[in-house]
């Protein structure tokens, strides 16, 4: 009996516990966006969850691309964008012009203030660019990714000519990866403390940046002020857990949602947007290695036996789109007149049966998974069609770790792998062709025409012309294809329903126009 | 005793227990030295393994570079953070710094490894903490309960749910609490915001680790209890049900249990990893997935080299829990 009541009691203690903690704050973490307080006001909060924070924090030179442009772009602006359609637009800079090939003039956007009150001006452009060709900037992913950077000089306080060591057509797109940081506190802080005390011209400043959350209030004073106080980053790694954050109102924007999630977020009342990143899966093949795959007409026929419109219906819901070439339709060097590989099991085997492997063909293909929605299942599916023509693909998944340290010197043990065709930022085709070319340092592919035609397009400064030579390379790929092209990839982000004014150009999310009611 | 005379002088320890005194504080200094000893080679095997292993995960140069570095920049890269010498250098010169507890800067951030782990480390400590007390507030009356009763169909029923809990892992535990407290009933934070509630849910997933565990080891512990003489005598006694198993059979079950907490310390802190990454608790678990990731070497060195110091903590101070509980121990002197 006494058993009993003690064992009743301890129970109800937890019970009690629970009870009382859960009453005694919000269920909602602070700063809530969804409450009643902050109906139909502006101001509030905007919460978003994220797959991962910048693995450098704050510093603007230690990453290009997502995730981190998800958080930097409420930070930090570069001289331009690129919009979706691959429009280069003003960013602070309003204008530019190319002097000679080497030689770009840049006007810069007046009255505009960093965060911590210094002025955005000629010096502060100078003082990155000075960085970013300084030894320690050069070891960075932005430094790298600008490494024709040569110097710059500020010509007034309002316009500032940039020198590049080799002619670069594509120069004010190619800057948009290059945020702006305060000089003064960058002389300051450096690298190291800039990662957890950030100041730039965004719309947002840093209170706190921690491996795990970002905490942002509005800076008012900024050129694209915000329409929410508040802005925050979480980062909840585990995509499931992103959603149930979403779903129990912890969130207010999910940035990478699940593919099968959709119907489920749309039927309770959250909005689900998609964009196209322009990018493209494919497995890759290491034709430079020889074997079966450096026979095109293998190559072709593999890309015949992939039903990639099914794979769209089945695994995006009909939101991504069989890709005709390397790059997405919105990516400057698009070839519309490409039509791509449509799914001919037949014409596949009787590509095989000419190449001499009609009984059949073992490949092998390393991959990494995690990337883009629904890929591994791509990857699966990719494979299911290609034993229907009689090729036997084994799939290994590799950590990111390990790609990077075999993409970068070739050392495959493989014939094919995963590598998407990447447009992003700048969404130039002349990026992801000029890696699946002989330029690429250690190249798994080469086509010699391919090569000279992408040699003619880097030093083409007019637009048109060079557009046509990046089309005529779409075309040579066609004939010659350097991969086996999987699908044009979408992102997936769901909101609150009382989140409105969501639009982002390349993952660079322009959170000055979100409201939460 | 004269009036004059100051007060009777204080009784001197006898020569017995003076003499006794001696070579036990040379015995427990003894051991305490051969502890350091341990920990110092564990500590320079697990921190070389550790190097090695590694570096055979991947270069970090690539990742800081990224995927269209240049060959110049994974050259500037190397040089800047010191991965252009040889390995044998490479290890020799982190040795080195390693005798002062200078595990170097984050490759990702510049920020001092040690300085991270230890930002993130208290609340890790708040977590298992947590988790160990709901561990033990839910196994051992569960644990006492099923052991003191007689086979049944209560107690078969709960060994079967039990045995079934056991097989369910951590993280489908984790995902089941969010759906049911924070989505569906809308009472808890699944995600950490500082506040107390948020922690809730990731110390019941942690212990959901533990608890079945727990559980059988209590009920098996108190059944063997009550398979003891001193059970006998105290029930012949007269003494009640209750007051056999909570004054007899439970106290000496628990020196079983405790055993227990301390040898699963280790696989508490991997349940951490998993949990911390789940609910995004900003601890050390989550500092160590984050940076074996991104291959920051540093801060992963700093991050095991205090796990294996906690492991063996707390270790060291259950066995003297241990052996103060149990005066058994104490009077053989072990």
């Amino acid at each position: 009996m006494r058993l009993r009541q003690g064992l009743s009691a301890i129970a109800l203690g937890v019970c009690a516990t629970l009870v009382v903690a859960a009453c005694s704050s919000a269920t909602t973490p602070q700063g809530s966006s969804s409450g009643g307080a902050n109906a139909g006001k502006p101001g509030g909060q905007l919460r978003v969850g994220v797959s991962a924070l910048p693995p450098g924090q704050g510093n603007p030179f230690s990453a290009i691309g997502s995730p981190s442009v998800y958080v930097w772009a409420s930070i930090f602006d570069a001289l331009t964008t690129v919009d979706k359609t691959g429009k280069v637009q003003p960013g602070l800079a309003t204008s530019w012009k190319n002097i000679d090939p080497t030689h770009w003039s840049f006007t810069l956007r007046q009255g505009v203030t960093f965060s911590n009150g210094e002025p955005f001006n000629a010096d502060a452009v100078v003082a990155t660019v000075n960085y970013l060709t300084s030894k320690e900037g050069k070891a960075t992913s932005v430094g790298g990714e600008l490494s024709m950077l040569a110097s710059a000089q500020a010509t007034d306080p309002n316009t500032v000519e940039i020198t590049t060591s080799t002619p670069n057509p594509v120069m004010p797109a190619s800057l948009c990866v290059m945020y702006i940081p305060a000089p003064k506190a960058w002389a300051q802080l450096g690298a190291k403390g800039f990662a957890t005390q950030p100041v730039g011209t965004g719309p947002f400043v840093a209170n706190s940046f921690t491996q795990n959350s970002v905490q942002l209030t509005a800076n008012t004073k900024s050129w694209r002020a915000p329409k929410v106080d508040k802005l925050s980053f979480t980062m909840l790694a585990d995509q499931a857990a992103r959603t149930q954050a979403l779903q129990s109102k912890q969130i207010d924007l999910e940035i990478g949602v699940s593919p099968d999630q959709m119907p489920s977020l749309s039927s309770a009342g959250f909005n689900v947007v998609t964009s196209s990143p322009q990018q493209i899966m494919s497995l890759a093949f290491r034709q430079t290695s020889g074997g079966p795959i450096a026979d095109p007409m293998v190559r072709q026929a593999l890309n015949y036996a992939v039903n990639k419109d099914a794979m769209n219906t089945s695994l995006l819901g009909g939101k991504g789109a069989a890709p005709t070439q390397g790059t997405a339709s919105n990516t400057f060097g698009n070839n519309p007149s490409v039509k791509g590989f449509p799914y001919d099991p037949d014409k596949a085997k009787q590509l095989l049966q000419q190449a001499g492997y009609g009984s059949g063909l073992k490949l092998s293909a390393d991959v990494v998974v995690g990337s883009f929605p629904a890929d591994a299942q791509i990857y699966q599916s990719a494979a299911a069609d290609l034993a229907k023509v009689g090729v036997q693909l084994t799939l290994t998944q590799i950590t990111f770790a390990d790609f990077l340290s075999k993409y970068l010197p070739n050392s495959w043990d493989t014939p094919m792998f995963g590598l998407s065709w990447n447009g992003q930022p700048t969404l130039q085709a002349s990026r992801p062709d000029t890696i699946f070319s002989c330029l690429q340092p250690k190249a798994f592919f080469c086509d010699p025409t391919v090569k000279d035609l992408l040699t003619k397009a880097s030093t083409e400064f007019d637009e048109n012309q060079r557009k046509q030579t990046l089309q005529d390379v779409a075309t040579q790929m066609q004939a010659n294809p350097p991969a086996l092209l999987l699908m044009e990839q979408i992102d997936i982000n769901a909101m609150a329903s009382n989140v409105k004014g969501f639009s982002a150009d390349n993952r660079t999310v322009h959170y000055e126009n979100i409201t939460v009611n | 005793m004269s009036a004059m005379a100051g007060p009777a002088p204080l009784a001197s320890p006898s020569p017995d227990t003076a003499a006794r005194a001696r070579p036990a504080m040379r015995l427990l200094a003894r051991q305490l030295l051969n502890r350091v000893a341990q920990l110092v080679i564990l500590l320079f095997v697990i921190s070389s393994v550790l190097f090695v292993l590694l570096r055979l995960t991947g270069d970090p140069a690539v990742t800081i570079a990224g995927e269209n570095a240049t060959p110049d920049t994974l050259a500037a890269v190397r040089q800047q953070y010191g991965l252009d010498g040889s390995q044998l250098h490479q290890y020799l010169t982190f040795i080195g710094n390693l005798l002062h507890l200078d595990f170097g800067s984050s490759l990702a951030t510049g920020q001092d490894a040690l300085g991270m782990v230890g930002a993130q480390l208290p609340a890790t400590l708040r977590l298992a903490v947590a988790a160990i007390i709901l561990n033990a507030l839910i196994a051992i009356p569960v644990g006492a309960w099923l052991g003191s009763r007689r086979r049944g169909v209560a107690r078969e029923s709960a060994s079967f749910l039990i045995t079934i809990a056991q097989g369910i892992p951590g993280y489908v535990v984790g995902l089941l609490l969010i759906q049911v407290f924070a989505v569906w009933l809308h009472v808890l934070p699944s995600v950490a915001n500082g506040g107390f509630t948020s922690m809730i849910l990731p110390a019941l997933t942690l212990a959901s680790f533990q608890v079945p565990k727990m559980v059988r080891v209590t009920a098996a512990s108190v059944a063997e209890a009550g398979r003891a003489d001193y059970i006998l005598t105290a029930t012949a006694n007269g003494a009640s049900p209750s007051t056999v198993v909570l004054r007899h059979a439970l106290p000496n079950a628990l020196l079983a249990v405790t055993a227990m907490l301390g040898a699963q310390f280790a696989f508490l802190l991997s349940g951490t990893l998993i949990t911390e990454y789940l609910f995004n608790w900003p601890g050390l678990g989550l500092l160590m997935v984050n940076s074996v990731q991104r291959l920051d070497f540093p801060v992963v060195q700093a991050a095991v080299f205090v796990t294996a110091v906690m492991v063996f903590v707390v270790n060291v101070v259950m066995d003297i829990v241990f052996e103060l509980a149990d005066p058994r121990l104490r009077r053989s002197g072990a």
